[in-house]
């Protein structure tokens, strides 16, 4: 059974019972109400009519007449004869000599009535007769005289009967228009529930990036709401889990073809020089380009071992001499120096100490200093570091050719190279400024590139600073 | 003589292409970037190209969009060896697909392949007044058929293949029987086979200590 049918047939019960409870209730009232004012009515003509008798029987006393039945007879006969005026009316006439029984002297009285069935002095009672219920009131007269009178009641039922025809029908056709007050009402309710129910399947089904949008400030609104953030909260999970799968994608396809590229030419060069002898100068060209291509492979490993060393290890921080691991990388770098038309390096003593690894920040600034030589050949490269509050800012700026800006965000990334043909030639690897990222955020801090095509660009790395240890202390 | 269009952006690659192929006896022309490919694409009529997928400029997708209207056969050669990227390229409309590193023999043989299937060459190869159908696998000199058996004419392949090199008996010997060469007689005994077959005699050389060579013209 659906929500609304439900919401429909409480809805119908609660307003059947309460208008049947209601309506039973104004009834009965209206009912009761008719039956005393008739009876105050009813009291009226009794009296009238035993005061009458009354006054008849005073009066032979009075002449001194005797009491006759029939005297008697005749005049409740005629005094209750139908005049047009109110409802019938029934009388009966006793007369009790003694302690005998009373005797009837005059009685239009339905003749089914047994003697013990009817009131006693001052008494009321409700008797039936075929169709018709008759109320029946009795009082003692002088001289043992008992009257008693009956009046129709139908009329009170019938009216009772017709209000309840009228009562049904009147609640058959609120109960119409309730259930349709009710359908319509219960659907626009529903309706951000169906609203709800659709989107949510939707957002079940993979469509993460839709809203349920239900405004309403009931409940439903804060499901909805609720709904929404939680779709929101499986959308973020979802995209950065769709990321990092497409990094770690990005990554294996650029890894394989950086493999695969040397892997190829050394192949290639090895299968002709196996399977021939080439003329001397294809030879060296062959015996070249495996050289090279096995440098580059070495290159390539050795950079990314390093990567997934730092990946998978916690670093113990030291002090270290920020100028020592400077002197030693520029040590490291002159045969890259050499070959990029003697580029020479100026680093300044500065006589500061940072927390680090030593092999590594030696990495870092050689890895910074090759790329610099690279960039502009025979053009001077300046290291130069100074202190702001805790942390130390390491530089290393070139004069070299500058990154593209568009390109500036992306030379981090493993295997990006912005001149893929002029890296290859100088055995990059373009795995140098990732590598160096992570070195700088191994130790706590950021790798940041400023760049002019054309003029040159500079590397900031922030490290944190050490005091200096006393003499005999760490490297 | 088949003219290929070579665009790859690794330099060793592609020169090492360049080489094999022009030995196999290609005219090659190289690119090493999509701008400069297109451009040759646009100025010349190649029977095939032979396109790596990650490229300066413009991609090698690009580039078939290029070639296809062109009517241009193109194999794709790449280190994306994934099955959807090979299912991509090969819908796109390439009509082959090699995966980084490979063999020059198997480029060879896919280039060839390519080319007999879209009715551009490759069938035959030739030397003198020897032809070499490799379609149909049979041989021909000075017009009249020559019987070779399959070893004999295999061995012809690799030589007509590698015009004035001098290869390796060892090479010579695994490419046609293959596997390791147990006794030197079986190749010098077809050698002489086919020297008499041919009446070539001056033009296949023995080059001392390395093993065979078949005369230049």
């Amino acid at each position: 059974m659906r929500f609304s049918e439900k919401l429909v047939c409480t809805i119908l019960l609660v307003v059947v019972t309460f208008f049947a409870l209601g309506g039973s209730a104004l009834l009965y009232g209206d009912f009761r109400d008719r039956l005393s004012s008739m009876a105050a009515q009813e009291q009226t003509r009794h009296s009238m009519l035993c005061y009458t008798l009354e006054n008849r029987i005073l009066t032979l006393h009075r002449q001194g007449d005797p009491v006759t039945e029939e005297d008697l007879q005749g005049y409740v006969n005629e005094l209750v004869t139908p005049d047009g005026n109110g409802p019938a009316q029934l009388a009966a006439l006793f007369h009790t000599a003694g302690d005998a029984a009373g005797e009837a002297v005059y009685s239009c009285l339905p003749a089914d009535w047994a003697a013990d069935m009817l009131p006693g002095n001052g008494q009321e009672t409700i008797l039936r007769s075929g169709d018709t219920l008759w109320r029946v009131y009795c009082s003692a007269l002088l001289d043992d005289w008992t009257l008693y009178t009956a009046y129709d009641l139908t009329e009170a039922f019938s009216a009772r009967a017709r209000s309840l025809q009228r009562f049904l029908l009147l609640e058959a056709a609120v109960v119409i228009g309730a259930a349709a007050a009710a359908a319509i009402f219960s659907r626009k309710l529903i309706r951000p529930l169906a609203l709800l129910n659709r989107a949510s399947r939707q957002i079940a089904a993979g469509n993460y990036a839709l809203r349920t949008d239900v405004r309403t400030d009931d409940e439903i609104g804060q499901l909805s709401e609720s709904f929404d953030s939680m779709a929101a909260a499986v959308q973020d999970k979802v995209a950065a889990l769709e990321l990092s799968v497409q990094q770690r994608e990005d990554f294996m396809g650029a890894f394989t073809h950086e493999l695969k590229t040397p892997m190829t030419g050394i192949l290639g060069y090895a299968d002709l020089l196996r399977s021939m002898q080439p003329d001397p100068q294809e030879q060296r060209e062959a015996a070249g380009a495996i050289y090279h291509e096995a440098h580059r492979l070495e290159n390539l490993s050795v950079k990314l071992l390093q990567l997934l060393h730092l990946d998978e290890e916690e670093l113990q921080l030291e002090p270290i001499s920020l100028d020592r691991a400077v002197t030693q990388a520029v040590k490291a770098a002159r045969p890259a120096l050499d070959q990029n038309e003697h580029a020479r390096v100026e680093a300044l003593s500065t006589g500061l100490w940072v927390q680090g690894d030593a092999d590594l920040l030696c990495d870092l600034v050689l890895n910074l200093i090759t790329n610099a030589a690279k960039a502009g050949p025979g053009k001077t490269i300046t290291v130069t570091a100074q202190q702001v509050g805790r942390t130390v800012l390491l530089r290393v700026r070139d004069q070299g050719c500058g990154i593209p800006a568009d390109q500036l965000a992306r030379v981090t990334e493993p295997f990006y190279m912005v001149d893929k043909s002029r890296a290859r030639k100088q055995g990059g690897s373009g795995l140098g400024l990732a590598l160096c990222t992570r070195i700088a955020q191994a130790h706590g801090g950021t790798l940041t590139i400023e760049s002019e095509p054309g003029k040159g660009t500079a590397v900031t790395v922030t490290l944190q600073a050490a005091p200096q240890p006393e003499q005999g202390g760490a490297r | 003589m088949n003219r290929i269009l070579i665009v790859e952006d690794e330099q060793t690659i592609s020169r090492l292409i360049q080489v094999s192929l022009t030995r196999a006896g290609y005219e090659c022309t190289v690119a090493n970037d999509g701008v400069s490919a297109a451009d040759l694409i646009e100025a010349n009529d190649f029977d095939l190209a032979l396109l790596d997928i990650m490229l300066p400029g413009l991609d090698g997708y690009d580039l078939l969009e290029y070639l296809r209207p062109m009517g241009t056969p193109v194999i794709f050669i790449t280190a994306k060896s994934s099955v959807k990227d090979r299912v991509k390229g090969l819908s796109l409309g390439a009509d082959d697909y090699l995966v980084k590193p490979f063999e020059v023999e198997e480029l060879i043989a896919r280039v060839e392949a390519v080319l007999r299937r879209t009715g551009r060459g490759g069938q035959t190869l030739t030397a003198f007044d020897v032809t070499l159908d490799l379609a149909e696998r049979r041989v021909t000199c000075g017009g009249r058929d020559v019987d070779l058996t399959p070893r004999e004419f295999a061995l012809l392949e690799q030589l007509m293949r590698n015009r004035g090199a001098a290869l390796y008996r060892d090479v010579l010997y695994e490419r046609v029987w293959g596997g390791e060469m147990t006794d030197t007689r079986t190749l010098d005994l077809h050698i002489q086979r086919l020297r008499k077959k041919l009446n070539w005699h001056d033009k296949i050389e023995t080059v001392y200590r390395v093993g065979y060579r078949l005369k230049k013209e």
